[in-house]
């Protein structure tokens, strides 16, 4: 039934156009904003680094990453805050 | 007369610049306009040998240049339409025979007595590239459905854009429809929202875009070439006129998809 999906709609494994879609929007953020892979992760260690002087944040769940709107390049961090039962626990 | 200058670039070589420069020529020209096509590929010259011109040439552009002609002298004129003509490039000099300011000068001196100079940009981001873009009002970007030219045809726009000679318009040269609608090639929906211009043609790759360079006959010259009319599509755009964009994109794929797929059904 997957199959006749995909089929349908050119989506699922078969659509190498897709990958490419994807694999286009990453590799042009990186070169419009000319910030190479390793240094937005090092931003999100840094970033990490500096939230925890203030605020516990487990550093698997920060996600850094450059998004498109147009042609304008937005750096977006996410960084998701501990529960309430858990700040308890830390305090 | 005051001539738009426009720049046909795309960063990547061998997507079709030369082609599409020949072409759009050829087809404003079909228009009544009157057309400059300029080679600015110094020392790799090629729109002579696309447009069939290139047993007329006497003087080319860097010896406008270097005052050895006047311009009017390295006009050549085409064989078949009355108001097109070509400046070559040199063959055996490099790009930095000429400059920037002398493309703006050459341009200058054109702009009154043309409707469009269409510049021929050499591959690259370099100082043809500079050369190129010196005198233009507006750029032609050429890109085929592919991952590298896309990504070239992006760095060319930011470039325009940093030299305040952009966002230009999209051409997307060599779309297999059939290879889109089963998902193994970006479609123009996917490469616009990437890149964020305005689309100014789809060209589908056709085998009478070959034959008619082997003949030195740009394709928009033959009324049942598809190129062809994609190219005179174009031309109309540039004049104003709403032509619609042809399905070549897969928009129409879903019900086309189910079409076959009922086909093949009926026939096991």
């Amino acid at each position: 039934m997957s199959g006749l999906w995909d089929r349908l709609t050119g989506q699922g494994e078969r659509s190498s156009a897709r990958t490419a879609k994807e694999r286009l929007i990453v590799v042009l953020s990186h070169d419009r904003s000319d910030i190479e892979p390793g240094i937005l992760e090092k931003i999100k260690n840094d970033i990490v680094r500096v939230i925890s002087e203030h605020v516990d944040v487990d550093p698997s769940t920060v996600q850094v990453h450059i998004f498109s709107e147009g042609r304008e390049q937005h750096l977006k961090a996410d960084i998701p805050l501990p529960g309430p039962s858990r700040r308890k626990r830390n305090l | 007369m005051t001539a738009k200058v426009m720049t046909v670039t795309s960063g990547k070589g061998g997507v079709g610049k030369t082609t599409a420069t020949a072409n759009i020529g050829v087809a404003l020209a079909l228009l009544g306009q009157k057309v400059v096509c300029i080679d600015s590929d110094i020392g790799l010259r090629n729109l002579d040998v696309v447009m069939g011109l290139e047993n007329r040439i006497v003087y080319d552009l860097v010896d406008v240049v270097e005052g050895r002609a006047r311009l009017r002298q390295a006009m050549i004129k085409d064989k078949r339409l009355p108001d097109l003509y070509l400046i070559p490039a040199a063959q055996t000099r490099d790009k930095t025979a000429i400059s920037p300011s002398d493309m703006v000068r050459i341009c200058d001196e054109l702009r009154p007595e043309t409707d469009w100079i269409l510049i021929d940009s050499p591959a690259g981001i370099e100082r043809g590239f500079r050369n190129a873009i010196a005198a233009s009002d507006t750029a032609i970007i050429v890109t085929n459905p592919e991952v590298s030219a896309v990504r070239d045809a992006d760095r060319i726009i930011g470039l325009l854009e940093a030299e305040e000679k952009g966002p230009g318009k999209l051409v997307i040269n060599r779309i297999k429809p059939e290879l889109v609608e089963r998902g193994d090639m970006l479609a123009t929906a996917d490469i616009l929202e990437i890149l964020a211009v305005d689309l100014l043609g789809l060209i589908p790759e056709d085998e009478s875009v070959l034959i008619s360079t082997n003949r030195g006959n740009p394709a928009a010259l033959d009324p049942k070439s598809k190129a062809g009319q994609a190219f005179r599509d174009i031309a109309g755009r540039l004049m104003g006129e709403p032509v619609p964009f042809p399905p070549l994109d897969g928009t129409d794929s879903l019900r086309k998809r189910l079409a076959r797929l009922m086909h093949r059904g009926g026939e096991s």
